[in-house]
């Protein structure tokens, strides 16, 4: 009876494969179906992007931020006498409870690192030495 | 078929060919019987037995070819899985049929927009005045009787309106009229309207390139879907388009013309062309408006051509900035008198001439360096050419052949050699950037790569020509082009219109052309004014140095911080070389 069990294997096999790929066929086709509805969403949401592109650009036309601009915000143009350098900002004052005897308030520092090769503080590197400070003490 | 094969085992009456050797009675599986045949008889049995074979392998193949098959088609798709993974993903594929039109930081000029057109099957309408009736209570701006008209020709596919909003679409949609469709269409909108109008141009209504770049890069924004970059930068095309418009205003001009360009890689950031049109509703019939007079129209420049005559001194002719000319008295050639407006009536150096403006002296200069040398190096500065800018509205300059001792002399100060604007932008950037010049463009270069050039003049000569211009800014005609902080240097040039035979005394062309900052001239800058009028407070004067420089330095002022030009008030770069917060914009990347 060996050859009767093989066929049954063989039966069973088939069974299975086909039943497998029936399986396999439909989910295939639903999968497909969920491709096809996100390609749908994709293409629609890029159509829809392409449109707000087109009208982020007309509502940031200068002129009509000019406009808004000058209706709400009161701002006007950048001049060369609103620009400042860094090298122009004051040191940063000592923490508060150290020593509040020599508090600086001046703006423009009139030495910056004497001595050193950069103008402009680096973060970490204390500067050697403020001149022209005034204290409130 | 398995019980068949087993009832014909037990019969043991009949064997299969080949069979003898695997079942034979009385025989364990393992060890095969043999049988002896002799003759005839063993002879049939190889001859089926080989036949059997062969069909049996025959038929083995077909069914593996039929497995094989039916895998591909139900687990792969009989390959169209593959062809759709190597297919462009939805992600690529274009949303409309036309590309769009960028500024050099991304920001969109022109772009298509999905739209629909309303058509008529008249074969289908029922009643063509009931519907051309009910059609223009929604579409108001339809003529009745056109539509009426159109509505009982019988045709089948007519246009009664094209790009309807999706409201006016659906309300013709809710008449539910037989015979009007519906088509999907794109259409050209031009979110800035008029701001870059003669740079993009306009399409048909078929969306086809009619002028400026739409029409000079129709067939690769037709075929290409990625957008195009141009060099423009829209907030200086309206810093300049706003200045200059409200130049003409106050100053009754007929037109204008601002450019603005980067003076090291000949990119156009801004070309303001007035009077301008909607792109959006172009008209071809408006000669006037349509006209790019940056670029088509050639003018005589006047005094600003004397940057060239001065150059041309220092370079070709060897003379050195302390050189000079008498320009006391009026010089005679031929049968004419040369002149000076603001005249000194004494010896000028080439400094004096150029901050003084002198005819007389410019002349002399150019006398003394030849006509030949003079239009040589003109030609040099590609001034007698057409330029290679990306635009099919490119004028051609128009020079007196032949060139005569007199015209020599007339060219000296810009009058009887007539080119567009851009020519004067883009020679001035050579005179200023050190010496190289290089074709204008209106698309966008990438940032930090060199931009090759033909040199025209040594660095030295450009040299002298920056501290000069400089000075006619601090010392001579141009004071009001100055803006504080940036360094400001330039030329005025005022000429009278050619017309009735002669010039005209009245009719002005005031232009001013500058270069900022001049240490290291970064941008060109130049406006034109067409027929400025003198003002009261210009004291009736409708020279260059009371319109056209003032409407330079307004410019300035507006763009330099825009464009990340650093004001000499912040003090001199540190040795990191900080930038400023407003410098990023020359520098962020298209999307």
């Amino acid at each position: 009876m060996k050859m009767r069990g093989v066929a049954v294997l063989w039966g069973v096999l088939a069974v299975a494969a086909a039943t497998g790929l029936f399986l396999l066929k439909y989910e295939v086709i639903a999968l497909e179906d969920d491709l096809a509805a996100l390609e749908r969403g994709i293409a629609r949401d890029r159509r829809a992007i392409h449109v707000l592109r087109a009208e982020w650009s007309y509502m940031n036309e200068p002129g009509r931020l000019n406009r808004l601009a000058a209706r709400h915000l009161g701002l006007v143009p950048v001049t060369p006498d609103r620009m400042a350098a860094l090298e122009a900002l004051p040191f940063r004052p000592p923490a508060d409870g150290a020593e509040p005897v020599a508090r600086p308030l001046v703006l423009p520092p009139r030495v910056l690192n004497p001595g050193r090769a950069d103008a402009i503080p680096v973060p970490g590197r204390k500067p050697a030495f403020v001149a022209d400070v005034r204290t409130d003490s | 078929m398995i019980g068949l094969l087993l009832s014909r085992r037990r019969r043991r009456a009949f064997l299969y060919p080949g069979a003898e050797i695997r079942d034979l009675p009385g025989s364990g599986a393992r060890r095969p019987a043999h049988v002896s045949m002799e003759g005839q008889a063993k002879a049939a049995v190889d001859v089926g037995r080989t036949r059997l074979a062969v069909t049996a392998g025959v038929f083995a193949l077909a069914f593996c070819v039929i497995a094989l098959r039916l895998v591909d088609l139900m687990a792969l798709s009989g390959g169209e899985a593959v062809r759709r993974a190597a297919a462009d993903r939805p992600g690529a594929e274009a949303v409309v049929h036309r590309g769009d039109i960028l500024d050099r930081n991304g920001v969109v000029l022109a772009t298509n927009l999905p739209t629909v057109n309303l058509y008529a099957d008249a074969r289908k309408v029922l009643d063509p005045d009931d519907t051309a009736a009910r059609l223009v209570t929604v579409l108001p701006d339809l003529p009745f009787e056109e539509t009426r008209a159109k509505l009982a020709s019988g045709g089948s596919f007519i246009y009664l309106r094209r790009s309807l909003t999706p409201l006016e679409q659906a309300e013709v949609n809710r008449l539910g009229l037989p015979g009007l469709e519906f088509e999907a269409a794109e259409r050209r909108v031009y979110p800035h309207g008029r701001l870059a109008a003669h740079v993009l141009g306009a399409t048909s209504v078929d969306n086809d390139g009619l002028a400026g770049v739409e029409r000079a890069f129709d067939s690769r924004l037709g075929q290409d879907n990625r957008p195009l970059a141009l060099s423009l930068d829209i907030r200086v095309q309206h810093a300049v388009h706003e200045v200059l418009s409200e130049a003409v205003a106050r100053f009754d001009a007929k037109g204008g013309v601002g450019l603005v360009a980067d003076a090291h890689t000949g990119e156009i950031l801004a070309m303001v062309s007035l009077p301008d049109y909607e792109p959006g509703s172009f008209d071809p019939k408006d000669r006037e408006a349509r006209r790019n007079q940056a670029t088509l129209s050639v003018f005589e420049m006047g005094s600003t051509f004397k940057l060239f005559n001065t150059a041309l001194g220092l370079e070709v002719g060897g003379y050195s900035l302390s050189d000079g000319f008498d320009a006391s008295r009026p010089l005679r050639v031929a049968r004419f008198t040369i002149n000076d407006l603001h005249g000194e009536g004494r010896w000028l150096t080439i400094p004096e001439i150029l901050i003084h403006s002198s005819n007389i002296g410019s002349a002399k200069m150019a006398l003394s360096v030849g006509g030949a040398a003079q239009k040589a190096f003109l030609d040099r500065l590609g001034l007698l050419s057409p330029l290679g800018v990306e635009l099919p509205e490119v004028g051609r300059p128009q020079y007196p052949e032949p060139w005569r001792p007199i015209n020599t002399v007339t060219i000296s100060y810009g009058h009887g050699l007539s080119v567009t604007p851009l020519h004067m932008v883009n020679a001035v950037s050579a005179l200023v950037n050190g010496g190289v010049l290089r074709t204008p463009t209106l698309l966008r270069r990438a940032p930090h790569v060199p931009v090759p050039g033909r040199r025209v003049l040594s660095a030295q000569t450009s040299e002298a020509m920056r501290s000069l211009m400089r000075q006619v800014v601090t010392e001579g005609t141009g004071g009001k082009a100055d803006v504080a902080g940036y360094r400001v240097g330039g030329k005025t040039g005022t000429a009278e219109k050619a017309g009735g035979g002669g010039y005209m005394r009245k009719k002005l062309r005031s232009s001013f052309v500058a270069a900022f900052p001049m240490d290291d001239p970064q941008y060109v800058v130049l406006a034109l004014l067409d027929e400025p009028q003198g003002l009261p407070e210009t004291h009736g004067y409708a020279t260059a140095g009371w319109n056209a420089a003032p409407t330079v330095g307004a410019i300035i002022a507006r763009i330099a911080p825009l464009l990340g030009v650093r004001p000499d008030t912040l003090g001199p770069v540190g040795p990191d070389g900080v930038r400023l917060a407003a410098a990023g914009g020359a520098d962020r990347a298209v999307q």
